[in-house]
């Protein structure tokens, strides 16, 4: 689907779809989002709809940047404690390496 | 430009002498037990691993600690200028000493080591410290809280490194080769391509190479790998075969013997007064690669000198029994197994009796009675007999415990200095402030204050034998060796035997050691070089043993104690005290196996009784105050198939109202030696007897459940050892490629049922499945009172399932005691499965695999399964055991009564639920599970050939794209017609 072979209207309404779906934990999609979308956000000259576009577009960015904090952290914790062999990680562990800990 | 390429193609090869008729490619197998594995404890890991990356290197033989060190320091780079990899060093096992280890630990050029025979033969007397155990033996496991934790009584002086070399986390690996062939193989390898010729002091490529791979499964420490094996370690397991998670790691555990000369039975008078004395002794050592330990003087000589005590008792067992009858007190040969890892053996009967269910709990039945701590006096271990050139022998006595009771334990130490010295030795006195070294006692002495020790042995502060629990445990012996090394082994045991005679106040004008006896088991066991090259031990063994070349513990003599199926010494010791202790003269009319089988003091039938459960309940709950699990008196056995996660998990809690399988009455059967009349009605009797029990193992069904893959049998998957073909243990489908759980029951009158059941079933779906199939087939012999046989799997033994069996009225069988023989399913499993399996078949489907099974299962027939069930040897032994077995002297058979039991003990850590492995208590060692690859010889070579060759092949490539890009696209197209056409070309 191209984004220039749609309407103004339609375009802010995919925007917002897509960053309406993101909020459901789903963070690729707020990439997706933003991706798509930058260019058509930023790139070209201002009018009405591309504010709109621009702001979901910023939105889904910070999300995604919040979401990458999130995992980052969370998988340098896990790991760091996963190493120790404690029981909790390994609660949450679904494959046991085996020769290590 | 070809013919460039061409010519600078063959130069390259040339260069670089590759030809194909220069290939080595040699696979040598290594059987299970001479590589070196992974071993753990509560906290830490131990053994060898690799990284399980590249196990290749250039090989390296050195024979002098000065090549291996130099070699080491500059990674032999002087002798192989151009290569960059990993060594695999051959030296001797006698050059591996303290200064060595650590230069092995901290070299990162190595990437194993293989240890070979030593370079010199050592002989008993040899000083050199190689022991592989500690120089602080007891740090965990001692008895003396000083001791613990801080190595201050240095008694183990031959320990080569302070903390034992078995206690060292190697980052290599380790194979113990002793096949000659192989060795002159290697040998061959590398003086063609490793060895500088003449002239100069280096080689290059080829350079003659090996492979080989341990992967250990488990890491960490006991606690972590136990831990990832239960079933509830994650949310979520992922497991897409749905089997159970298998356990990495296994808790050592080994087959221990007791055995009764006379028994204390209940029901007597001298039911609550009777005391006890031990003679005990180990079974295992270790060494740096475990398996491989002779332990000739850590075991083989205090073994048969105990073995030869029990003899002495045994040929003049009528006196003794008088004796014994009248002053009740009692003595009781206890063979251990495990104790070099934290006393496992001894710290699992410590329980046991604690929990009051040693040998057997309390029945309504006639039995042994269950011993009490407090009953046991004093415990005689004899340790390291014959490892000094003199005859002293030393008493060691817990000092306190002494002062505190010092009359019992000074006529006892008095007679065995009469008996020593009526044997040519000298015993000395005790000495002040005297401590009890790493023995047995030491559990004991946790569970009562009162139990006295006695330690006899060649050695007073110090081990004079250096190479205690080693790999170099094994000796030369010339012939003045020999003889000294047997008067000694006769001095200890007629010490112990007049001590035993002392404490039952027997007369002992009539007990002598027999020298004859002690003689023959030395050259049998110390003598030899395997357990299957003497006369004695063969009659004794008469075939129901192989060597066998898979397992270096039944190839060689190995005394580690291993997971469950160890070496067979422990058949032999079974056999041997059944010999010694038991009597042939009350079943001089049994004159075969099934008649001599048939024989036991009561039935095997049980029902259940109320008031009596109430009764041993309240007893059992005395016993255990803590939150300790009663595990019974169950056999852990841990079979080949299933090292099954239920094993550890049988936690049941104690008995409640609706556990019919714990408690049983009896029909009083009077004992067929009671029977014994006048000749002309002992074969009336014997049919009597016979009619009452003979069909007893006809009555009985047997049950068990079994994993099929689709490719084979599970039976070797999960203990992984797998030892000539290439790494298999990954089927060349996914996962094993599906599978099935069968479980099958079946009785000596044929087969009883078959059913496909999910891997992971509860205790709903047992049930379920027993009144599909087991209770129509009840229903239908209801007359025939038959019993239902099942192993000890939570989930057979949980409490709704017994409460079933209860309101079912389903009798179950009671299996209290082990036997060196095959269980009768397992037989009937590998029939079965060669059936299904014949000719290497593969099922695509699981459903062409159950049709298969259940095709086979029908072509089971009575002819088959009776011998199964008529080869079920006694082993429900209330007082006595009934063994068929032939005279080691003569060959000729007989059966022999005697009270034995052989019981497999792990240690109480892995029974009691929620146990921190941290806690030193007990024994928390571990085996890890591993694979093993064969150990391939090749050529290596300069690895730049690859990169040549590839940047050859790059440029080739990147050459052709380029001529043949420049072409245009009618060059492609062959296609006359239209230009023909064209032209005016007729079609």
């Amino acid at each position: 689907m191209h984004l220039d072979k749609l309407s103004d209207v339609e375009r802010v309404n995919l925007c917002k779809r897509y960053f309406l779906i993101g909020i459901f934990c789903l963070p690729f999609v707020w990439l997706t989002n933003f991706v798509w979308f930058f260019t058509e956000a930023f790139c070209k000259p201002l009018t009405v709809h591309r504010t709109q576009i621009r702001r979901y577009v910023i939105a889904s960015g910070i999300g995604s940047l919040f979401w990458l904090v999130v995992f980052l952290t969370w998988e340098t914790v896990f790991q760091y404690y996963r190493a120790q062999g404690l029981v909790w990680t390994d609660y949450l562990t679904f494959v046991f390496p085996k020769g290590r800990i | 430009m070809w013919p460039f390429l061409l010519s600078f193609l063959v130069f390259v090869s040339h260069t670089y002498g590759i030809s194909t008729k220069d290939d080595v490619n040699i696979a040598l197998s290594v059987i299970e037990g001479t590589a070196g594995y992974r071993i753990l404890n509560g906290t830490n890991q131990f053994g060898a691993h690799g990284d399980g990356g590249s196990g290749d290197g250039v090989i390296v033989m050195v024979n002098t600690s000065e090549e291996l060190v130099g070699g080491l320091s500059e990674c032999w780079r002087s002798r192989f200028p151009d290569y960059n990899g990993k060594y695999w060093v051959f030296l001797p096992m006698d050059l591996l000493d303290g200064s060595v280890a650590e230069f092995l630990q901290n070299s990162s050029c190595i990437a194993g080591i293989v240890l070979t025979d030593p370079s010199r033969p050592h002989h008993v007397y040899d000083q050199s410290p190689f022991s592989h155990d500690s120089s602080c033996p007891n740090d965990v496991s001692s008895w003396y809280r000083e001791e613990r934790g801080s190595c201050r009584n240095k008694i183990n002086r031959g320990a080569e490194i302070p903390q034992g070399l078995r206690n060292v986390e190697w980052k290599v690996l380790m194979v113990y080769m002793k096949d000659p062939k192989q060795l002159d193989l290697v040998k061959k390898c590398y003086g063609l391509f490793n060895v500088p010729e003449d002239g100069s002091t280096s080689r290059s490529f080829p350079l003659c190479g090996m492979s080989f791979g341990l992967f250990n499964s488990a890491a960490g420490n006991s606690q972590i790998c136990f831990r990832r094996g239960l079933e509830n370690a994650r949310i979520y397991a992922f497991n897409i075969d749905a089997t159970a998670i298998p356990l990495m790691c296994n808790p050592l555990a080994g087959q221990n013997v007791f055995s009764w000369p006379v028994p204390a039975i209940t029901g007597s008078k001298t039911e609550q007064s009777s005391k006890y004395m031990i003679i005990a002794t180990r079974l295992d050592s270790f060494g740096l690669i475990p398996d491989v330990s002779a332990g000739e003087l850590s075991v083989l000589t205090s073994l048969i000198a105990v073995l030869a005590t029990a003899q002495a008792i045994g040929s003049s067992l009528e006196n003794f029994e008088a004796a014994v009858n009248r002053s009740s007190r009692f003595v009781m040969f206890a063979v251990f197994n495990g104790e070099s890892f934290d006393y496992i053996g001894s710290s699992a009967t410590v329980e046991r009796m604690r929990m009051g269910v040693f040998p057997l709990p309390q029945m309504n039945v006639t039995h042994i009675q269950p011993m009490n701590l407090s009953q046991i006096e004093v415990i005689i271990e004899p340790q390291q007999i014959g490892s000094t050139s003199g005859t002293d022998l030393f008493t060691h006595v817990d000092s306190d415990r002494y002062a505190k009771s010092k009359e019992p334990l000074d006529r006892i130490l008095n007679a065995m200095r009469n008996g020593a010295f009526s044997a040519g030795s000298t015993v000395r006195p005790v000495k002040e402030g005297s401590k009890v070294p790493p023995a047995s006692w030491h559990s004991f002495a946790r569970g009562n204050g009162n139990i006295q020790s006695i330690v006899l042995s060649p050695f007073d502060d110090s081990y004079s034998y250096n190479r205690y629990n080693s790999m170099l445990d094994q000796n030369t012996w010339t012939l003045g060796e020999r003889t000294k090394a047997i008067s000694d082994i006769s001095a200890a045991a007629t010490a112990m035997l007049y001590a035993a005679a002392d404490f039952t106040r027997t007369n002992v004008s009539n007990l002598k050691v027999d020298d004859k006896f002690v003689a023959t088991l030395f050259d049998c066991m110390v003598m030899s070089e395997d357990w299957f090259s003497c006369n004695f031990l063969n009659t004794l063994n008469s075939q129901r043993v192989n060597k066998s070349f898979e397992s270096y513990s039944y190839y060689s003599k190995s005394t580690f104690i291993s997971v469950s199926n160890g070496n067979p010494l422990r058949f032999f010791v079974y056999w041997i005290l059944v010999y010694a202790l038991g009597t042939n003269r009350h079943t001089t009319n049994v004159k075969n196996k099934k008649s001599c089988m048939d024989l036991s003091e009561h039935q095997a039938v049980r029902r259940v009784a109320q008031d009596e459960l109430l009764t041993v309940m309240q007893g059992i709950r005395k016993n255990t105050a803590q939150q300790y699990i009663l595990d019974g008196t169950g056999c852990y056995r841990f079979k080949l198939n299933e090292m099954s996660v239920e094993k550890h998990q049988t936690l049941r809690s104690p008995p409640t109202k609706s556990d019919p399988k714990f408690l049983k009455t009896s029909r009083r059967t009077p004992s067929y030696e009671q029977f014994i009349g006048p000749q002309r009605h002992k074969n009336e009797r014997l049919q009597f007897a016979r009619s009452n029990m003979a069909t007893d193992w006809n009555k009985i069904i047997f049950s068990d459940e079994k994993k099929f893959n689709l490719d084979g049998p599970d039976g070797y998957a999960h203990y992984w050892r797998d030892l000539r073909k290439d790494p298999m243990y990954f089927s060349k489908r996914n996962f094993g490629g599906g599978s099935l759980m069968v479980w099958a029951a079946f009785c000596g009158n044929g087969t009883v049922a078959l059913s496909f059941i999910g891997t992971r079933t509860n205790s709903q779906d047992y049930q379920q499945l027993l009144a599909q199939h087991l209770l129509p087939y009840l229903r239908r012999r209801r007359r025939a009172n038959m019993i239902y046989q099942q192993d000890n799997a939570s989930v057979h033994a949980s409490n709704s399932t017994l409460a079933w069996f209860a309101a079912k009225n389903v009798v179950l069988l009671d299996w209290p005691a082990c036997s060196p023989d095959l269980n009768p399913v397992e037989n009937l499993w590998s029939v079965l499965v060669r059936r299904v399996y014949a000719n290497a078949k593969q099922y695509t489907t699981v459903n062409d695999l159950k049709r298969a099974i259940r095709a086979e299962w029908d072509g089971l027939d009575k002819s088959l399964l009776q011998p199964l069930v008529g080869s079920m040897p006694n082993r429900i032994f209330e007082v006595y055991s009934y063994d068929w077995q032939p005279d080691p002297w003569t060959g000729k058979y007989s059966c022999y009564r005697s009270s034995i039991q052989l019981v497999q003990l792990q240690s109480p850590a892995f029974s009691i639920e929620g146990y921190d492995f941290s806690n030193t208590t007990y024994s928390t060692w571990t085996e890890s599970q591993y694979s093993i690859d064969t150990l391939n010889l090749f050529l290596i070579q300069d690895s730049s050939f690859d990169w040549i060759m590839l940047l050859i092949g790059i440029f080739i490539a990147l050459f052709s794209f380029f001529i043949v890009g420049r072409c245009h696209e009618s060059t492609f197209v062959i296609d006359e017609g239209e230009v023909q056409a064209e032209e005016g070309e007729p079609l």
